[in-house]
């Protein structure tokens, strides 16, 4: 609980009680409030410091030589070492976990092992709001991270544990792993096509770090898989920034044409009002659609090193569409209003629907496919069939995960089943 | 070596067993594949389970014999046949032979019941690929006249 002072600040309760303790005045802890977040002038108070002290690091000063270091307890506690006696709390400790051993599989110990020997299943809501590993010895109270996603229907999939170690496996480097000595100069118009494209990549990829980065934090910690699994995608997303900057860069060519329209679709994903929101547009719609454009690179390759870094990134990609995928089914099965959560969802996807126009209608993208899959200007309406496939595969493989998350798109789906031109 | 054949595919995964630190680099393979080759009213069914870090069995089904694999690659013979020579000639497969370039456009076809069980064959296809390049190793002889 806390109470909003004349000065508009917060003040935590628990603060001002320990404000009191130390004989600062109020106006002294909203000034520190102003400046420090309640945890770091919760470190000073536990350490009695006095509010002449606190007026010095308001003052941008040092506190004197007798601002305490230690709060009381540890004081006391370093007395206790010197005398020779140990606190061992710990080791008497009555763990469940104790005696306890996780089997290894035949890849070694992984997160599914150590699931099944202990904890492994979280709760559907979380016990504490802290960092506190699932399954350990709690305390009665802790200083709370804040998180906002305490639910396990809020981020939870069935399949996170297994894919975070597909990812960690499966990882690769740009650097090392794109034969980058195999590319060769290409007639003017085919690098033109490929390096429009890689900006286009370039551009859109890391919104898919961007977008997990803003909601890790949020998440109770109690979920440990469903972050970790996000930070790999994070990373995934660095590396697919870095392989298409490369290929933009690396023959010739150039980085091209960044487009206001492309940015409104990645403004879409960043900014969605909540966590279910935002997944379903980012790794349902946006990166089941990126995931077919990986493909299509990969058919329209002119060397292997496209080959290659098209071909790598769809493994990726398809990991995080198959997260988000499991997490809609997962977030729609354990809703405790399915009824309301499917009529969001429903609304929400009109309007993703109608942002898949935004790259599907955009000269700036189907464009340079075609006159890659044509083999040159010459042949880009030859090309546009190419880009007729991609459409159809787009829009068939996002009904599939709609219908095997449970949210019946097929009857309402905005767009054709066939391109418009 | 016939192609296909329960031999065929075991002896590609000999030589992917040599080249166990590459397979390893690509990482975890996670799934039952559906091999299947047509030929008009005929096909040959080989079920390819992957595991770890590569194929650890495979077996023939028999006509009219229920599968378990989570997606299955179909095509005529005269497909496959193109795209294991074209791996034994050039030493992997060329821009136009890799399992993905005929897939899309559906020379190769893609089935699974649902699209979770599809999207495996994107999440492997590295290991998918490096395996069929492989066979680039094997003497490979074909239904009819003809040999890779």
């Amino acid at each position: 609980m806390s109470e909003v002072s004349e000065q508009g600040i917060a003040v935590p309760d628990k603060l001002a009680k320990l404000a009191r303790e130390n004989e600062w005045p109020l106006d002294k802890l909203e000034r520190m409030l102003g400046l420090f977040s309640p945890f770091q002038v919760q470190i000073l108070l536990d350490r009695k410091m006095t509010a002449d002290q606190a007026e010095r690091l308001l003052a941008g000063e040092r506190p004197d030589e007798n601002a305490p270091l230690y709060t009381p307890e540890q004081e006391e506690y370093i007395d206790k070492l010197k005398a020779g006696q140990y606190d061992l709390r710990w080791l008497n400790d009555q763990e469940p976990t104790w005696g306890i051993r996780s089997s290894l599989s035949s890849r070694g110990l992984t997160l599914m092992d150590i699931n099944k020997a202990y904890a492994g299943e979280p709760e559907d809501v979380a016990p504490t709001d802290s960092m506190a590993p699932r399954g350990a010895v709690l305390e009665e109270e802790y200083p709370g991270m804040g998180y906002s996603l305490n639910s396990k229907y809020q981020v939870w999939s069935d399949n996170v544990v297994p894919l975070y170690e597909e990812a960690v496996s499966r990882q690769w480097s740009v650097t090392r792993d794109i034969p980058w000595q195999d590319l060769k100069p290409l007639p003017d118009d085919l690098e033109r096509a490929q390096c429009e494209f890689c900006t286009f990549l370039t551009e859109v990829e890391m919104i898919a770090s961007d977008f997990p980065a803003k909601w890790l934090w949020r998440m109770n910690q109690h979920y440990h898989e469903v972050k970790m699994f996000l930070c790999t995608q994070a990373m995934d997303e660095a590396r697919h920034l870095e392989v298409f900057r490369k290929r933009a860069l690396a023959n010739g060519g150039g980085l091209l044409h960044a487009r206001a329209e492309t940015e409104l679709g990645l403004a879409n994903i960043l900014h969605a009002p909540s966590y279910i929101q935002g997944s379903f547009l980012m790794h349902v719609v946006g990166e089941g659609l990126v995931l077919d454009i990986f493909r299509a690179g990969e058919f329209l390759a002119q060397n292997k090193v496209e080959k290659e870094m098209y071909r790598l990134c769809l493994q990726d990609e398809a990991r995080h569409v198959s997260y988000g995928t499991m997490h809609l089914k997962y977030f729609l099965e354990n809703h405790p209003d399915r009824e309301t959560a499917e009529r969001e969802l429903h609304a929400v996807a009109e309007i993703a629907e109608r942002s898949f126009t935004g790259f599907l209608c955009n000269s700036f993208i189907i464009e340079p496919l075609a006159v890659l899959a044509g083999g040159g200007i010459k042949h880009i309406d030859k090309g546009m069939d190419a880009v007729k496939i991609v459409w159809k595969r787009i829009t068939d493989e996002y009904l599939n995960r709609c219908d095997l998350a449970g949210l019946d798109r097929r009857s309402r789906i905005a767009l054709p089943a066939e391109a418009p031109y | 070596m016939q192609f296909p054949s329960v031999q065929w595919f075991e002896a590609v995964q000999q030589e992917a067993d040599t080249e166990a630190d590459t397979f390893r680099r690509m990482g975890f393979c996670d799934a039952t594949v559906l091999f299947e080759s047509r030929s008009g009213e005929d096909s040959r069914r080989f079920v390819l389970d992957f595991e770890d870090y590569g194929m650890t069995s495979v077996r023939e089904l028999r006509k009219g014999e229920a599968d378990d694999a989570h997606f299955s690659l179909a095509a005529e013979d005269a497909v496959w046949r193109e795209m294991i020579e074209n791996i034994h000639v050039n030493g992997e497969a060329d821009l136009e032979h890799t399992l993905n370039r005929l897939q899309l456009p559906g020379t190769v076809e893609l089935a699974a019941s649902d699209q979770q069980n599809a999207d495996l064959f994107y999440r492997y296809n590295q290991t998918f690929q490096e395996f069929f390049n492989l066979s680039c190793r094997v003497e490979s002889e074909f239904a009819g006249a003809g040999s890779a």
